[in-house]
């Protein structure tokens, strides 16, 4: 009975397969066997690789930035910081999982990342279990707030439970009534969803579609037809690159860019080219909300750094996690994290406003309590770890298909 | 300060562009408080107050076409209260979102829009249902009112501002899983005839057909090759993929076979061979999804309620001309009648005097063709990326175990009816369950036809 037997074998097979695959890619772990025991060592797990690795760029030559900045101002506590250690989130959580092992069993201090909110739930309790301070610019899932990561989890990018209401709030000022509201299902596209969509109802719209789709789904028409037969007269896609096949799809179906709404996931300045390479201004009018600040010198002062980098997503909320960990270990006069970490909030709620390490650090060293104002907006981080205040942008595309900062919000929850 | 002003100026202007039906000119820059009314449909006359604490900000009475504003003094929360003594009789004010909104906070420079929706007493709770017929029907009815008083009104798009019958859907989403359905066929005729003729089962299969949208990629879109179109790109992609299934097999697959490696082993080289092409794709063209720069953006054809893009329309009818082909070459020509008997049994085909090496050469010449040909389909169709094909796997399998291992004519049924499956399930279930009730038919098939659709039943001992 071959082919009875083959058929067992395929179950056992793709089992393995999948594990197999888990463990391809990953990222190569960097020197850093500095030598000084006291240094404070960082690590990140951003994603090199997979799904989210347009995320990956700006995010490491944001950290790679602030330890520069860190070492060009005399490192912390007088020690230069190591090169910082790499790990590959990959967007699997096997291997950020290994990942974040590598990290810790080289010692490190703190971990920026991970980039996704659901890579970070799968190493959370890893990092911050073993008493290392976790900080990421980019994770925006409303779940986080209240794990239970011993004080030990940081971040610096808003809570969708403050980016939903602005992005309802710009759906509804726009005129519509009626909205579809299609979302991948995860950690991320679940609670902005879920946040956007109540604030659509208080505001009296009508969501007359509230659908998930598999984030690894190669077909999207199904989605797109969804929101084609809602009566929907404007769609909030909830979205990584995948949004752009329903984008296209519901420009197809007869809906125009002006009624599409998205969020920091599609941010993406070639949007345009990517919905149609030969005329970008096919998505003129089409609009998202995604946190970010007005803040050209530091985009500047990043693009000197790494003349390469295109994005700038995230790139300053990563950049102010590593600042505000050096900070808080100069505070703390250590470099332990399990004492520096009681640092971390005062130094971003203190009584002298100051900008940049070189400036807090002095302040510090003078017996300051000092109020960091980060290049992501003023910080002050809360109990849980989470920013109060934060600032979005509305973006928008223009006739040409050129992304635009329209409008800058700042939401206090 | 200079850079605050402009992007003032610009959300301003976009605003402006934006919102035909809710911005006044004459008011740039202020605070408002605006609304259309226009549930179940627009509605003149009906007087709106807003407060600011106790004291009264200012009242507005809706226009012709339902709209109203009031200027606010600035920034700050305020009480917006609908008088319900003016709504006319037919009409009472909706429960959701109710005559009274509190705590509105108005932004600097924001013209926040407030929404007030009626009803007609008795249909009270229509604002929050989803029937399908009921919003259709209120569409249809506001739709004349908006186009004399909104001429770009936001509700102008055909085919969206009602929702789509439940018929139009069925045969929407029937038509999206036979395109689906097809792809998936061509893609896995090639798996079904590989594991009938050398009994292994190919992992690397999901790999070829990203190999094949790759290559496609790279000849249409890619600097290097000046923009070949992209029909002699896929041409091209489709040879590369043969090359590619015919060198596995002498390379790889044949010294294999000769050095009596079990089967087993085999499977576990295949993912091998799948996980190096994947990431060898994923090294070359990077982990975005990338689209053909042809064919996109097409306006649709209606046929009747149902329309479908020209794109489209092509691959159905392409996948279905050369699935018509690969089974007249299985019926009528030598080689097919060679690759079907090895398929059957291999052992009496070659006692029979079939040259086995040479046929199963042949069949993986022809699976490597056919998936790259799936491929750049999928890829036209939906996008291209470096795990389309990996993803694609599981329902490839599927649909080959569905119809019967080792024929070919079952990957095509299977194919067919994993794709419909998938589509029309969305009709019920959410889309993230799409797959799983693809595989959900595929275990029900079993269970009563172990052998697969078009399986023969296997004899015992």
């Amino acid at each position: 009975m071959p082919s009875k037997k083959a058929l067992g074998l395929t179950a056992a097979v793709a089992a393995l397969a999948l594990g197999l695959s888990a463990c391809g890619g990953g990222g190569e772990s960097g020197g850093g066997e500095g030598g000084e025991a006291d240094a404070l060592r960082f690590g990140y797990i951003f994603p090199e690789t997979g799904d989210l690795s347009h995320l990956g760029p700006p995010q490491i030559s944001a950290a790679k930035y602030a330890l520069h900045e860190i070492n060009e101002a005399g490192g912390v506590l007088g020690q230069e910081v190591p090169e910082i250690l790499t790990g590959d989130e990959a967007n699997d959580a096997a291997q950020a999982n290994d990942a974040a092992d590598r990290l810790l069993g080289q010692d490190v201090d703190a971990v920026l990342g991970a980039a996704a909110s659901g890579m970070t739930m799968a190493v959370i309790d890893r990092i911050t279990g073993a008493e290392v301070v976790q900080c990421s610019g980019s994770n925006t899932s409303p779940d986080l707030s209240t794990y239970e990561d011993g004080g030990y989890y940081f971040r610096t990018a808003p809570s969708d439970l403050l980016q939903g209401p602005i992005l309802g709030q710009k759906v509804v000022d726009d005129g519509h009534q009626s909205v579809a509201v299609v979302y991948r299902a995860d950690d991320y596209g679940q609670g902005l969803a879920e946040a956007t969509a109540t604030a659509l109802e208080e505001n009296g719209a009508e969501v007359v579609l509230n659908e998930g789709y598999d984030p690894n789904s190669t077909n999207f028409t199904s989605v797109v037809q969804q929101v084609a037969g809602s009566g929907a007269d404007a769609a909030v896609l909830v979205s990584f690159e995948e949004g752009v096949q329903i984008i296209t799809g519901l420009i197809e179906e007869g809906f125009s860019p002006e009624q599409m709404y998205s969020a920091d996931g599609l941010n993406n300045e070639g949007l345009g080219e990517l919905v149609n390479a030969d005329d970008p201004g096919a998505i003129a009018g089409f609009q998202g909300t995604a946190p970010g600040v007005d803040n050209e010198q530091f985009t500047t002062a990043l693009t000197e750094f790494d003349s390469e980098l295109e994005v700038f997503q995230y790139a300053p909320q990563v950049y102010d996690c590593a600042i505000v960990i050096a900070l808080a270990a100069e505070a703390a006069e250590s470099t332990d994290p399990t004492v520096f970490v009681e640092q971390m909030t005062a130094v971003t709620q203190g009584d002298t406003q100051c900008s940049g390490f070189a400036e807090c650090r002095d302040l510090l060293a003078e017996g300051q309590s000092i109020d960091y104002q980060g290049a992501s907006g003023p910080l002050d981080f809360d109990e849980n770890g989470d920013v109060t205040v934060a600032s979005f942008m509305i973006y928008g595309f223009d006739e040409e298909g050129t992304h635009q900062a329209l409008e800058y919000v700042e939401s206090k929850p | 300060m200079r850079r605050r002003l402009v992007t003032v100026l610009l959300a301003v202007i976009t605003a402006i562009l934006v919102i035909p039906a809710g911005a006044v000119a004459d008011d740039q820059g202020g605070e408002t408080l605006n609304g259309q009314i226009r549930k179940p449909e627009t509605v003149e006359g009906i007087d709106i107050t807003v407060y600011q604490g106790s004291e009264e900000i200012g009242t507005a009475t809706t226009g012709p076409d339902g709209e109203w504003e009031v200027e606010v003094p600035g920034p700050g929360a305020y009480r917006v209260v609908l008088d319900q003594e003016s709504v006319p009789d037919e009409y009472v004010v909706s429960e959701r979102p109710g005559p009274e909104h509190d705590e509105v906070q108005v932004r600097e420079g924001q013209q926040r829009t407030v929404i007030f929706n009626l009803a007609r007493p008795g249909e009270e709770e229509g604002g929050s249902s989803a029937s399908p017929s009921e919003p259709a029907q209120e569409a249809a009815e506001e739709e004349p009112a908006q186009g004399e008083g909104t001429p770009e009104g936001v509700t102008t798009a055909p085919g969206v501002s009602s929702a789509t019958p439940f018929g139009t859907k069925v045969v929407q989403l029937t038509v999206a899983g036979i395109s689906f359905g097809l792809v998936i066929a061509i893609s896995a005729i090639g798996l079904s005839l590989i594991f009938g003729t050398t009994r292994m089962i190919n992992f690397a299969h999901g790999d070829m057909v990203t190999f094949g949208a790759m290559m496609a990629l790279l000849f249409s879109t890619g600097a290097t090759f000046n923009d070949v179109p992209l029909v002699v790109a896929a041409l091209i992609a489709v040879v590369l993929g043969a090359l590619l299934g015919i060198g596995l097999e002498r390379f790889l697959w044949r010294p294999l076979r000769r050095r009596n490696v079990a089967l087993i082993q085999m499977f576990i080289v295949s993912i091998g061979v799948a996980l190096i092409l994947r990431h060898l794709l994923l090294v070359g063209f990077g982990g975005n999804r990338e689209r053909y720069d042809e064919y996109q953006l097409q306006e649709m054809i209606r046929l009747g309620p149902v329309g479908v893009t020209p794109r489209e329309l092509t691959i159905i009818c392409l996948s279905v001309l050369v699935l018509v082909a690969v089974a007249a070459m299985l019926q009528f020509t030598r080689i097919g009648k060679a690759m079907r008997a090895v398929a059957d049994n291999r052992d009496l085909a070659e006692s029979s005097g079939i040259d086995v090496d040479r046929v199963t050469l042949y069949v993986w010449g022809l699976g490597g063709g056919l998936s790259a040909l799936g491929g750049v389909f999928y890829g036209l169709s939906q996008s291209v990326y470096w795990q389309m094909g990996f993803h694609l796997l599981l329902l490839m399998f599927a649909a080959v175990i569905l119809g019967g291992l080792g024929t070919a004519y079952g990957a095509m049924v299977g194919g067919l009816v994993i794709g419909l499956v998938a589509q029309l399930s969305t009709l019920w279930f959410p889309s993230e369950l799409m797959n799983a009730w693809a595989l959900a038919i595929m275990i029900v098939v079993l269970l009563v036809r172990p052998q697969g659709i078009l399986g023969r039943r296997e004899r015992v001992g």
